[in-house]
C-alpha cells in the first residue's frame, strides 16, 4: 500500500451531502475528505447510492444541499476546462464515444484544450495507450472491435489524456476475467505510484480493496464511513460486518495479506 | 498555478537549467524553447531538472524524445518525479503499423467492386427479410393464430392515431397550395372553374396517398429503425431468441399488420381533408359555394379516381414496414449504426414508395382507369 495517510493534503472535500429522489432520501449528511495520493475504495450495498455519490462529486448531479469542493474549489464553480485538467471519469461501460477510433477518443480532450500539433497529439495518444497496456494498434480500432477489459484500458487512457490530478473510477474490474482484473489493479497501483494521481474508484471487488486501496469509505444508513480496511474489519456496525465477514470478504482478506 | 516553463543557461558549466512547469500545456513552447536553446551546441548537453516545479507524462516524453536524439545527459531528476520519468521512458512507443498506399486506379476499382457487392448482398437480404416475414406469417399467424392483438393494438395507436392531426393538416395545406396554383394558371384561359377538378382529382389519385406515405416514412418507418436497432444494440433481440420466441413474430409482424391497417385508414383522412381543403380555397378563390363544389366533386371524380389512391396504400404501408424493420434487424453494436440505419431506412423508403408511385401510374394509365 502506498502514501498511506503519509501526509495530510486534502485534495477532494465532500461535506454534508443530502441527495433525495422523491420522498427517497439516498444521501443523508455524507462527509469524507480525501488526501493527495491517496487511493479510495468507495463501496455499498445495490442501491446505497454509490453512482449517486460519484456523479455528485464530479459535479454531473446537482445535490439538495452540501457542498463539495476540489482543491479548496466548490465544484459549481470549476470551468469546464479547468475540470477536465482537474480529473478524468472512467465509465462503467467506458463511455468510448463509438464513432471515433480509441487514439480520436483519446486525443479529443487535448484536442480540445490545447493548442498542441496534431503530430503531437498522436504521439501522446500513444503514450496513454502504452502507460494503459494496450498497443499502439488499439489506437487505430473502433471501440465496437474492442473487447470488455480493452474498452477499461482505452476508457482509462482517455481519462488519463490530461494528466488529471485525481482519476475516478466506476467499478472499473466489473465484467473483468480475475487475470484481468488483478492485472488491471496493479496498473492502478502503477499509476497512483508513478503519476501521484489521486484514485477514487467504486468497487465491489474485495480483492481490489484489500489490495489497492488505502482506505474504504462505506455507503450505509445514508453516510459514509470511512477508515482503513483493517479497521472496518473490526467495525460493530451489522452490514459492515456481514460486508466482510461473509466468505467471499474473509477469502479476499486472507488473500491480501497473505501477499503482502 | 506553478509558475510558466523557462530556461536558465549557467554560464559557467553551460548547463541548461529548466524552471516552472514542464506539462502538456507548456509543452510546446517548451519544445521550441529547448530546441532553440540547443542550437548551435556541438558537445554534450547537461540538462538539470532540478528547478521544474511541475512534472506530467508529456513533459517527460518530451524530455525523452531529447533523451533519445542524443547527447543529452538529464541531471538532478526530483524525488517525485523520478518514478514518473522512469515510467515514462520504460514505455515501449511503437508507432502503429503503416498501411500499404495504392495507386488510385487500384481504389477506384476496389471502391467499385465492393460496392456492387455490398449492393447485389443488399438485394439478398431484401428478399430473404421478405421471405423470412413471409414464412413467419404463416408458422405464427396460420398455424398457430398468434396474433398478437395488444402489440398490433399499441403500433396502431403509434403509427396511426397519432398521425391524424398531422396527416390531416398536411393534406388541407396540399389542397390549398394546389388550389392557388391552378387558379393561377387556369385564370387567364376564363377555366379557373376546372380548379375543382384539378384538386379533387389530384388529391383523390395521387398527392393524398404519396405525401401520407412519405409522411409516415419519416415518422413511423423510422421510429421502426430505431426502436428495433436500440433492441438490437443492448442484446434485447438475441434475448428474445434465447427466450423463444422469434423475434421476427414479436417485432416485425405487429409492426407490419399495424401500418397495414392505419396508412389506408390515413390516406382515408388525407383524401377528405384535401377536399375539405378545396371546397374552403374554392369558395374563397373562385366564389364556389360547398354545395355546388360537392356537386362538381361528384360529377367529376368517380369512385375510380378515389380506389385509385387507396389501392396503393397498402403497397407503401409494406414497403415502409419492410425496410423500417429490415434496418432495424441491421442495426450492429454501436449507437452510431443506429443513426447510419435510420438515416438508410428513412431514405430508401421514400424512394421505394416514389418508384412504386411511378410504376403504379404507367400500370393503371395501360388499363385504362
Amino acid at each position: 500500500m502506498t502514501m498511506q495517510n503519509q501526509t495530510s493534503d486534502p485534495i477532494l472535500s465532500v461535506n454534508n451531502i443530502v441527495n433525495r429522489f422523491g420522498s427517497q432520501v439516498v444521501h443523508d449528511g455524507v462527509s469524507f475528505t480525501i488526501n493527495r495520493g491517496e487511493i479510495i475504495g468507495i463501496v455499498g450495498g445495490s442501491g446505497s447510492g454509490k453512482s449517486v455519490l460519484l456523479k455528485t462529486i464530479i459535479g454531473l448531479h446537482k445535490p439538495d444541499s452540501g457542498e463539495v469542493k476540489i482543491k479548496n474549489k466548490l465544484i459549481g464553480n470549476i470551468t469546464p476546462m479547468e475540470s477536465a485538467a482537474l480529473f478524468g471519469v472512467l465509465f462503467q461501460e467506458g463511455a468510448l464515444f463509438s464513432s471515433m477510433t480509441v487514439a480520436n477518443n483519446i486525443m479529443l480532450p487535448i484536442r480540445e484544450h490545447t493548442d498542441l500539433p496534431e503530430k503531437e497529439r498522436v504521439m501522446i495518444a500513444q503514450l496513454k495507450l502504452a502507460l494503459s497496456g494496450l498497443s499502439a494498434d488499439t489506437g487505430a480500432k473502433y471501440p465496437e472491435a474492442l473487447s470488455g477489459g480493452m474498452i477499461k484500458r482505452a476508457s482509462l487512457a482517455r481519462a488519463l489524456a490530461l494528466d488529471p490530478e485525481i482519476l475516478f473510477l466506476d467499478e472499473p474490474t466489473s465484467g473483468l476475467d480475475p487475470v484481468a482484473a488483478s492485472e488491471f489493479d496493479d496498473l492502478v497501483l502503477e499509476l497512483n505510484r508513478s503519476l501521484g494521481v489521486t484514485i477514487v474508484m467504486i468497487t465491489h471487488d474485495l480483492n481490489t480493496l484489500f489490495g489497492v486501496c488505502d482506505r474504504a469509505a462505506i455507503l450505509v444508513d445514508k453516510k459514509v464511513v470511512i477508515d482503513v480496511p483493517e479497521n472496518l474489519l473490526k467495525s460493530e456496525h451489522p452490514w459492515i460486518k456481514e460486508y466482510f465477514n461473509n466468505p467471499r470478504g474473509r477469502a479476499a482478506e486472507e488473500a491480501a495479506h497473505g501477499n503482502g | 498555478m506553478a509558475a510558466d516553463f523557462h530556461i536558465e543557461k549557467d554560464e559557467n558549466s553551460g548547463h541548461l537549467r529548466l524552471q516552472g512547469t514542464l506539462d502538456l500545456y507548456h509543452a510546446q513552447e517548451a519544445k521550441k524553447a529547448l530546441q532553440k536553446a540547443l542550437q548551435g551546441e556541438s558537445g554534450r548537453v547537461v540538462i538539470d531538472v532540478s528547478g521544474l516545479a511541475k512534472l506530467d507524462t508529456v513533459g517527460a516524453l518530451l524530455l525523452r524524445q531529447l533523451q533519445e536524439k542524443g547527447k543529452i545527459t538529464i541531471q538532478h531528476l526530483k524525488h517525485e518525479h523520478e518514478e514518473l520519468f522512469k515510467l515514462v521512458s520504460q514505455v515501449k512507443m511503437e508507432s502503429p503499423k503503416a498501411k500499404k498506399q495504392e495507386k488510385d486506379w487500384k481504389k477506384l476499382l476496389k471502391a467499385m467492386g465492393k460496392k456492387a457487392i455490398s449492393t447485389y448482398k443488399a438485394l439478398i437480404e431484401i428478399i430473404t427479410f421478405f421471405g423470412r416475414t413471409c414464412v413467419t406469417f404463416y408458422k405464427s399467424i396460420v398455424l398457430k393464430k398468434h396474433w398478437r392483438l395488444p402489440d398490433i393494438m399499441h403500433h396502431i395507436e403509434e403509427t396511426g392515431i397519432e398521425a391524424v392531426p398531422i396527416i390531416g393538416l398536411m393534406a388541407f395545406m396540399i389542397a390549398v397550395v394546389i388550389a392557388y396554383q391552378a387558379v393561377a394558371q387556369l385564370r387567364p384561359l376564363g377555366a379557373e372553374n376546372l380548379t375543382v377538378n384539378l384538386v379533387a382529382i389530384s388529391v383523390l389519385r395521387e398527392m393524398g396517398v404519396l405525401l401520407t406515405a412519405i409522411m409516415v416514412a419519416g415518422r413511423s418507418g423510422s421510429a421502426f429503425t430505431a426502436e428495433i436497432g436500440v433492441m438490437k444494440v443492448r442484446e434485447e433481440v438475441d434475448a428474445l431468441q434465447v427466450i423463444g420466441i422469434d423475434p421476427f413474430e414479436v417485432l416485425v409482424l405487429p409492426r407490419l399488420i399495424a401500418l397495414l391497417i392505419t396508412l389506408p385508414l390515413l390516406t382515408f383522412i388525407a383524401d377528405m381533408m384535401g377536399l375539405f381543403g378545396g371546397a374552403v380555397m374554392s369558395m374563397l378563390l373562385i366564389d364556389i359555394p360547398p354545395g355546388a363544389y360537392m356537386d362538381r366533386v361528384h360529377t367529376v371524380a368517380t369512385g375510380n379516381d378515389f380506389m385509385v389512391g387507396m389501392v396503393k396504400a397498402p403497397v407503401f404501408a409494406f414497403l415502409i414496414a419492410m425496410v423500417g424493420c429490415m434496418h432495424g434487424m441491421k442495426v450492429s453494436g454501436s449507437a452510431e449504426s443506429v443513426g447510419t440505419e435510420t438515416t438508410a431506412s428513412v431514405v430508401k423508403s421514400i424512394f421505394l414508395v416514389l418508384a412504386a408511385d411511378a410504376f403504379f401510374s404507367i400500370l393503371f394509365e395501360k388499363m385504362g382507369i
